[in-house]
Formats: structure tokens, sequence, C-alpha cells
């Protein structure tokens, strides 16, 4: 049975509104089961890691694609 | 790790590798980081770059004297490792710790070694002599097997059988000549009678180059600013050997000629083709590493060919002393390479010493030519056939991994390096080229195989 990170990534204007829907990323990591001794351990760590920095990289990609998005209806409101 | 009260282990102490007091433990993401960047680059432009990376300040930022304590730590580790690997190959087959059989760990059963007669070369016995299930010990060094040796001796396991070698056929080699010769002046041509020697099959072949390859060593003591330089220039030497064997490739390297020698018998041993009939070794004319090889592999038959380009160049350089005179030495050059093209080393010392005595300026140096290829008669074979049938003729694929690890990163560019520092380097950076990265950082182990590898390393 393995475990999940969620990362959640809000995007707030200076009135504190969330201008869009937060993004939510999940990505699963391994059990602490798994870790069954030092022979396994960086290995197994190496996966948490990895998984960890692809739901960051997921997260403030869509969050950014989100920001950008909003920019773009913006200037667009403007013209 | 703990389970309730009771410790399991210590990650600091039993997963990680052990860090200086102020350093902090590294994830293999961060170990590959850390490695990667060095390899290429000078310790403090990798500093700059993985800080760039990381987004890390200065008071945060990985130092570049860090960078090369990693390194070089790594760098030791990793020897020890496969020097540790390397003993338990050698132990598991039968080998004592110095890289030889013992008794019963080597039976030749498809194939009887002969021996050549003392100070004879290589051509002394004629093919048509070899029956198909014999080998040729091309260097005549004393073999301490014996074929008629009963296997129930001193080694209990599975004894490695040497298989014959696989050579091409006559009527192959034969083609290959007359399509070589067409066309082709009569002076230019290989002589088909003349040509004794066996050529191995392109399949199969386990083609090892070798070299040695020098940086400037550093001083060890008194490194200070504005200190007086050493008196002599002083060199660290890093073993590199690269091994072929079909469309795989793998790359070692040591300390010393020996060492990184029994490496190459474990990593043979360790991918099955330790009794390979035909192994091919691709040297320059250093004779340490022709003895060297001589003395490692006296158990099995093999082969040493000198790379043409090293022959050529030291041609061009004792000739360059030799002769008096740009154009006598262009064309005295450009027919003593024809004659060593051919393989004609008889002929070529002949046209040596026939020469007009009024065009020779310095007579030793035309006598130290003339030794050169009397000692690597052996070892220089008719480049033209080999070349014609598909063979490898030169060491390029050792030259270029030097180039690669070692040369690229440590030398032309007034750095100097300890011993150990340059061998380490040399070592991480052989990691990444054998794609061994991921078992050494996450499983502290190597996976000692062949794989898949441009063929330039």
């Amino acid at each position: 049975m393995s475990m999940t990170i969620e990362v959640f990534v809000k995007i707030k204007d200076a009135d504190g509104n969330e201008s869009f829907e937060p993004v939510i990323v999940t990505g699963e990591l391994p059990d602490f089961s798994e870790f069954t001794g030092p022979d396994n351990f960086l290995e197994i760590f190496d996966q948490v890691e990895r998984t960890a920095i692809k739901v960051r990289n997921e997260s403030m990609k869509q969050a950014i694609e989100n920001y950008s998005s909003e920019l773009s209806k913006k200037k667009h409101m403007k013209e | 790790m703990k389970n309730g009260n009771f410790s399991l282990y210590d990650t600091g102490r039993d997963v990680f590798p052990k860090i200086k007091p102020k350093e902090k433990c590294r994830t293999a993401c961060m170990d590959e980081l850390m490695l990667m960047f060095p390899c290429d680059e000078s310790y403090r432009d990798s500093e700059a770059k993985i800080n760039r990376v990381l987004w890390r300040d200065e008071e945060y930022g990985i130092k570049s004297r860090t960078l090369a304590d990693i390194v070089v730590r790594e760098g030791e580790s990793i020897q020890e490792c496969l020097l540790k690997k390397t003993q338990a190959i050698l132990v598991a087959n039968g080998f004592d710790e110095k890289g030889q059989p013992i008794a019963g760990a080597i039976v030749v059963t498809d194939c009887e070694m002969i021996d050549l007669p003392q100070g004879k070369p290589a051509n002394a016995i004629p093919k048509e002599d070899v029956k198909e299930n014999q080998c040729l010990k091309v260097h005549g060094v004393p073999s301490n097997i014996d074929s008629n040796q009963s296997v129930s001796s001193d080694y209990s396991g599975k004894p490695i059988t040497l298989a014959a070698p696989i050579n091409q056929s006559p009527e192959k080699v034969k083609a290959a000549i007359d399509n070589y010769n067409k066309d082709k002046p009569l002076k230019k041509q290989i002589d088909a009678a003349r040509v004794q020697e066996l050529y191995e099959n392109t399949q199969n072949v386990v083609n090892v180059s070798a070299d040695d390859v020098q940086v400037v060593k550093q001083k060890e003591k008194d490194r200070k600013k504005g200190s007086p330089p050493k008196e002599n220039k002083e060199w660290a030497k890093n073993t590199i050997v690269h091994i072929m064997y079909n469309k795989s490739n793998y790359l070692l390297n040591g300390k010393g000629i020996i060492g990184t020698l029994m490496l190459l018998t474990a990593f043979m041993l360790h991918n099955n083709i330790a009794g390979n009939g035909n192994l091919v070794f691709f040297v320059d004319g250093a004779r340490d590493l022709q003895n060297a090889i001589m003395d490692m592999y006296g158990w099995r038959p093999y082969k040493i060919i000198l790379d043409w380009f090293h022959l050529e160049k030291k041609c061009k350089e004792l000739l360059s002393m030799v002769i008096k005179g740009k154009f006598v030495k262009s064309i005295v050059l450009t027919t003593l390479l024809s004659y060593l093209w051919l393989g004609e080393v008889d002929k070529a010392i002949e046209y040596l010493t026939n020469l007009d005595m009024n065009s020779i300026k310095n007579e030793k140096k035309l006598n130290e030519l003339i030794g050169y290829f009397n000692r690597n008669r052996n070892n220089i074979p008719c480049y033209a056939l080999r070349k014609e049938l598909g063979l490898k003729t030169s060491s390029n694929s050792v030259e270029k991994a030097n180039d690669n690890i070692v040369a690229n990163r440590q030398k032309h560019n007034g750095t100097s390096w300890s011993n150990c520092g340059s061998v380490s380097l040399a070592s991480v950076t052989t990691m990444f080229k054998n794609k061994e990265q991921d078992n050494w950082i996450k499983r502290r182990t190597f996976r000692f195989k062949f794989h898949e590898l441009k063929l330039t390393a």
C-alpha cells in the first residue's frame, strides 16, 4: 500500500481573493514499510524525492499556466 | 529508523556515505547533480552552476572545496568497491589475488596451445601447420596452463573453457587480398605468399584498447601562493581500458597498469568472455603496458596490435631526427609507411639500413627506429589486410576515452592534480560514461556488465 502526496497551489490577488480554482496535483509515495533496511534506503528515498519534485513541477506548471491565461484575458479586456 | 524504541539502523552511519562534520547528507538526486557537473567543468564553474540550478544564495550555496572533497571521496569509494568486486570475482572463478588462474581453473578442451619457438616471430609457424583446434600463442609467453592437466586439482569450481580462436577463412582472406591488390602497383600490393598471420573473425572478438594518460602533478607540500615552483615536472598517471565486444562497450580506469588489467580480467570473467578465443589488445608502443599484458595473460592466447597512428607518429618523429632535408625525409617516410602498412617489417628495416649515409644526420636515432621495429615486430600486422577484412587497426577508442575521461578536464588548462584527485575524478567520470550512476549512487555497487554505448565512448 502506497502513500499519497498532494500539493495545493493557490494564487490570490491583493484583496486576498483567489484568482482561480486552486491547483491540486497528487503523486504516490512509497509506504514506510518499503524501507526495509539500509540496503534499499537510498533507492526508496529516491522515489520519494523524484515524486515530490515531479508533483511540485507539475503543480507549478499548472498554476503558472492558469496565471498566464488570466493575464492574457486582462490584456484583451484593456484593448 | 526505529521500530518502537528499538533502533533498526542509523541512516547517518549505515546508509549515507561518510561525510565531514558540517556536511549534510545528500539524496541520490543531489549526489548525481554534485558529481555530474565537475566531470566536465572546473570545481568553481560547477559550484556556480549548481547554485544557480538550485537557486542557492552565498550563505547556503555549495562551495567548490566541498565539491572537490565529495568527488575525491566518491572516486576513492568507487575504486575501493571495484577492487573488492574484482577480488571476489577472481576468487569465485579460481584466480589468485594477482589475477592468475590457480591449477584447474582453466581447461583447454577445445583448443591446443602452441608456443612459438623462442625468439621467432609470429609468422615463424606457417598457417598451414596450425590446425583448426589449435591456437597459436603469438607472443610465446610461457604458459602456466598445461593442456593435458587434470581438472581435479586445486580449484573445485566450474573451470573456464578456453575456446579455440575463430579466424577468418583462408578463402575470405584471399578474396580480401585480391580485392585490395586490384588496380594497385605491384610494390603496393599485399604479397599473399607472405601473409602467414591468422585474422580473427569480425564477430565475437574481445577488442581491448589500453593506454596511460598523464596529467601534471601538483606539489604535495608547500602549495601556498608565491612558493617556489617544483624542480621537475611530475605526472599523475591514469590507466584507461576500453573493452569492446560485438556492439557493447565498457570503460575501466585505475591508478596503475597492473591494477587496471586485473579489473579487466575480473570484468571478462564476470561477463563470461574470459574463455573467448579471440582477445586482441590495441596499444601504443609503451613497453610497460605491453610487458604488463604479457605478464597478466600468459594463461591464454591473445594478440597485441600496435596502433597504426602511434606507429606512424613514431616514424615521423624519429625520421625528422635521422634524415637531412625535408624533401628526402618526406620520400623516406612515405616509402617506410607503405611497407609498414603492408606489415613488411623486414623490408622496412632493410630499406632503412640501405639508406644513403650522406642523407643521415643521426645514426643513433636510426638504430633506435630499427630497434623499435624489431621490438614491435610481432605487433605490426598487415594493416591494409586488417582494414580490408573490416578489423580494427587502431586504439582510437581508448584515445577518445582518454580525452573524454581525463584530458578534456584535467589537461591543457593550467591545472595540476594529486594522484588521488586525478584518479578519483576519472573514476567518477567513468561511472557516468558507463551509465552506472544509478547503481552506484542508489545501491553503492556496480553492475560491471557491458551496455550498448556509442562507439566513440
